[in-house]
């Protein structure tokens, strides 16, 4: 039933409805929810996180110390006192794997932010200033792109004699190749971007607008790189111990641990199953990891 | 005369993860044999969302037809399953998109993707379906159509490539064509020439269109009946010589009011404030209360459609037989110059 | 006669768009030839014209996005040019200003609103501190947003909404020319009212001079004081807004007004439309002579052989063979 009254004329206050009732998301609280739906992504999260605490903490909590060595216990396979037995030198194989962690987990993190800096410098002025400059830093690039990058590395460790210190420096000088490619990627497309141009018209210098305006939103495929980029340091680093051009003993990365395991491999497969599985482990963890970030921080999937 | 096309009361829900959107809330019209119906409004008010409903194209997981049905042909299209709605899809009911870039294949020939319209629907001759193929490209107006029938869509200009994907609608004689903005990312000499074609077109062929556009000048010059639609509704429909001059919905009429017009001079252009509701929270009662300059506190109630006169429907409590209100006349008579 | 605020003279951008490896340009895009107007202090100028005939890039050379290729650009006689290449920038930069097209495109979508617009004041160091906060508040508030929404990303408002942050930051510096690229064409039709009016009373506020860049022939009437229109690169017709549009001269600008509908179906059954044929040619490649001959129902030889002057009387220029005999 209407009656006269509900025809009274109400104000006009268009204005007053403008007003928001969601919170403010930013672009890292929208692409954390989306990455909380990925399962795997999420499963490698826990994993990555679990391994570098264990990596951190775990050895406190064990009784032996990785270089102790007692003959007597040599070559014991898993047990309750060992729980992933010991090596041909009787030292305990899970506080090896342990120590183990906290220098492959390194050298990848390590490496990888020493890639993500030389990266974004090159890949930067590459991409910003453009012309002749950047054509010929990016050619470059591909030259030296041209060749496996494992065999730079592998040729500078033989000149640098292996040692945790080079390995930083072998990896680090080697891998921001790819780095420097997506930078310059992204920002070469992200630079006639209307909000650039603005930026140029107020008078933002050039290190304003790559500080300020490109590398932010350039974030999401530098992020994926690197993240992906750890698993491969990782795996560079085990390969090179294995041939013998990594740390040296008695300290124990993963690499080096598989390596000393060969000789003993028909009688005591699990020297090798533990190192091997806690590389296999950890790459894939961060691969996962690594494609649910790229889903996650795709700009174009906002809603 | 049995309309060609009837929706009824059709609502489609999109689930997101931040909640349910009504893109298209009840909304009901029909389209007769050879008539051109517009349907007009901005973004967001589900024109685009309908028309998909149309051609059965709604992803189901994010989207929901919650009620309603879509008659043609003596079936009702929300319910048919994916292999009968891919025989009416090109076949039935074609639709032609705003941006034909982004419609053509980039990698296939022109004449290799007209003549897939033919050999998939039926089945013939690759010749036969190539001279069908040039015939199509002849009365959309393309010269020399045995040469574009090789080249590729960048080779193309919009317009051409617009009246490519005209040609492809059109290739299986369907009954409907759906035009989603057809010439909205087109320039205004090339549009010209398409609402030419469209009109040349619905005249001979007698095709029933759908066009969907937010501009008022093309729905004027092509379309006998407008449907006006906002945030989901339809808020007015009447014939388009009825809906310009004698608009009942304060939209429409705030619309036509801020529209700047070629052949007239206005002082001041009467803009309609504010923005379109959030669909995901919509306002209770009218959805264009807050930006009406009539509202009563009646409008705190969501209005039914009346029906001020015949074939002429506006969703506003103005029209309620006991409104003391009504709108102002609009100041400038149809046809009359500045 | 009203000063002169800027003056374009014989300006021409050409773009390299294919290059073989050993140098030796191949295909010059000749986007803009030879276009030489002025605008006056206070008006707005209003430049129409279609796909690929050079609007924008005139737009962006004059702010000096582009350099010139050929000509000049001044600015109260002052090559604008030559100031932003040395110590006067940062005060070129204050004196003009765009606003862009798209409006999902022409904010930073990293930065909050308030700091966009806050960027040009510290950029030039035009306020810090509380002071800057209220600048920032006042902008906001001349474009009709809600101040307390500062906070929040782009992402957040409408299309209009996010098309005045933009003019919000062009007038962050107290600009006293703006160039306009196609201000409205992105937004929904109610709502290109609301950002015409605002654009105008912004003018009468600050006396802000304007060129604006459009397609939508309606609209740009209803704003300018004179109208240009341009064709593949060159300008073909530039006179007073009620001249053109009453009397318009050029056969381009004649097919142009007749192919725009009007939102009134009895005028609309009852128009006449000059329909041109063909499409427009590339810009790559353009015509000999006028370059609008080969779509042209008056064409004759000549306008094969020679480019027609712009000329013309009454401040109303043409450039076309047949009218300037």
């Amino acid at each position: 039933m209407v009656n006269i009254q509900d025809f009274e004329r109400v104000g006009y206050a268009p204005l007053s409805a403008q007003t928001m009732n969601r919170p403010v998301t930013t672009y890292w609280q929208d692409a954390w929810r989306r990455l909380k739906q990925n399962k795997l992504a999420m499963a490698g999260l826990v994993v990555i996180s679990f391994i570098a605490l264990l990596a951190l903490i775990g050895p406190l909590f064990s009784p032996y110390s990785y270089s102790d060595q007692v003959l007597a216990e040599a070559n014991h396979p898993p047990s309750a006192t060992h729980w992933f037995g010991t090596d041909n030198l009787g030292r305990d194989l899970f506080t090896r794997i342990l120590y183990g962690a906290r220098i492959s987990l390194s050298i990848g993190v390590v490496a990888s932010f020493i890639n993500l800096t030389i990266g974004i410098i090159y890949g930067g002025v590459a991409g910003y200033f453009g012309g002749r400059l950047g054509s010929v830093m990016m050619r470059l690039v591909d030259i030296l792109y041209g060749i496996p990058l494992l065999l730079y590395v592998i040729l500078l460790m033989v000149v640098l004699k292996p040692g945790l210190t080079n390995i930083f420096i072998a990896l680090g000088l080697v891998y921001w190749l790819r780095m420097a490619q997506i930078v310059r990627g992204q920002i070469l497309s992200l630079r006639e971007q209307e909000y650039v141009l603005a930026a140029r018209l107020i008078g933002a210098s050039s290190g304003r607008i790559i500080l300020r305006h490109l590398v932010p939103n350039a974030m999401g495929p530098i992020i994926v790189t690197l993240t992906l980029s750890i698993p491969e340091a990782i795996f560079t680093e085990a390969f090179l111990s294995f041939i013998g051009l990594g740390v040296s003993a008695p300290m124990a990365s993963w690499g080096v641990l598989a390596s000393e395991s060969v000789a003993g491999l028909r009688s005591y497969p699990y020297q090798l199953l533990y190192p091997a599985l806690a590389i296999s482990i950890t790459m894939l963890s961060f691969n996962f990891l690594g494609d649910g970030l790229r889903d996650a921080l795709d700009p174009r999937m906002r809603k | 005369m049995e309309p060609v096309l009837s929706v009824e009361n059709l609502t489609v829900l999109f689930h997101t993860y931040a909640g349910t959107v009504q893109a298209v809330k009840d909304v009901s019209f029909h389209l007769d044999k050879g008539e051109i119906l517009g349907i007009v409004g901005e973004s967001g008010c589900g024109k685009s969302v309908t028309a998909n409903a149309i051609m059965g194209l709604i992803p189901s997981p994010p989207g929901d037809i919650a009620a309603g049905r879509i008659l043609f042909g003596g079936s009702d299209i929300t319910k048919m399953d994916e292999a009968s709605l891919r025989r009416i899809r090109g076949n039935a009911i074609s639709m032609i998109f705003q941006d034909p870039m982004t419609s053509l294949n980039p990698v296939l020939t022109i004449g290799t993707q007209l003549t897939e319209c033919f050999l998939t629907h039926h089945s013939m001759a690759k010749s036969a379906a190539a001279e069908r193929a040039v015939q199509m490209l002849k009365l959309v107006g393309i010269p020399v159509p045995e040469i574009r029938m090789k080249q590729y869509p960048h080779q193309l200009s919009g317009g051409m490539r617009q009246r490519v994907m005209i040609a492809m609608a059109l290739a299986l004689d369907p009954q409907i064509l759906i035009a989603d903005e057809p010439t909205t990312a087109l320039d205004v000499t090339v549009q010209a020439q398409i609402i030419e074609l469209m009109q040349k077109l619905n005249r001979e062929l007698d095709t029933s269109i759908i066009l969907i556009s937010h501009d008022l000048g093309v729905i004027a010059g092509l379309c006998s009946r407008v449907v006006v639609m906002y945030a989901g509704q339809i808020i007015e429909t009447a014939s388009v010589s009825e809906l310009f001059s004698n608009p009942r919905h304060p939209y429409t009429h705030g619309l036509l009011d801020s529209i700047p017009r070629l052949d007239e001079a206005r002082a001041h252009l009467e803009s309609i404030e504010g923005q379109p509701p959030d669909l995901l929270s919509p306002p209770v009662g009218c959805a264009f209360q807050p930006r009406c300059r009539y509202a009563m506190r009646l409008c705190e109630q969501a209005p039914p459609l009346f029906a001020p006169a015949a074939d002429h429907l506006s969703r506003c409590w103005l029209e309620h037989e006991a409104c003391p209100h009504s709108l102002p006349v609009r100041g400038h008579k149809a046809g009359e110059p500045a | 006669m009203s000063e002169q605020l800027v003056s374009v003279e014989h300006l021409s951008k050409h773009f390299v768009t294919r290059q073989t490896l050993l140098g030796g340009p191949r295909d010059i895009l000749k986007a803009v030839e030879d276009v030489s107007f002025s605008v006056e202090q206070g008006e707005t100028l209003g430049l129409v014209g279609e796909t690929g005939c050079g609007k924008s890039t005139v737009g962006r050379t004059l702010v000096g996005l582009y350099t010139p290729t050929a000509g000049k650009v001044l600015f109260r006689g002052q090559n604008v040019h030559d100031a932003l290449g040395g110590p006067l920038a940062e005060e070129y930069r204050r004196k003009i200003q765009m606003i862009f097209q798209d409006p999902y495109a022409s904010l930073n979508p990293r930065m909050t609103v308030g700091d966009i617009v806050g960027e040009p004041l510290d950029i030039h160091r035009l306020a810090s501190g509380n002071e800057r906060q209220e600048r920032i508040y006042h902008l906001l508030e001349q474009v009709g947003l809600n101040p307390e929404q500062a906070g929040r990303f782009p992402h957040e408002f409408s299309g209009g909404q996010r098309q005045r942050v933009g003019i919000a930051r062009a007038l962050a510096v107290n600009p006293e020319f703006i160039v306009c690229d196609e201000p409205i064409s992105a937004l929904d039709v109610s709502i290109q009212a609301q950002v015409v009016n605002l654009l105008q009373q912004l003018q009468q506020d600050y006396g802000l001079t304007y060129l604006i860049i459009a397609h939508d022939l309606s609209m740009i009437k209803h704003i300018s004081r004179r109208v240009a229109v341009m064709y593949l690169g060159s300008l073909v017709e530039l006179a007073p807004c009620a001249e053109l549009y009453a009397n318009p001269q050029h056969p381009y600008t004649q097919a142009l007004l007749s192919a725009i509908p009007i939102p009134d179906p009895q005028v609309e059954a009852s128009r006449h439309r000059i329909i041109l044929e063909g499409d427009v040619p590339s810009p790559i490649n353009p015509p000999s002579g006028c370059k609008f001959h080969t779509r042209c129902r008056y064409a004759f030889d000549r306008c094969s052989l020679e480019n027609p002057q712009f000329l013309g009387q009454n401040k109303h220029y043409v450039a076309c063979h047949l009218v300037n005999k």
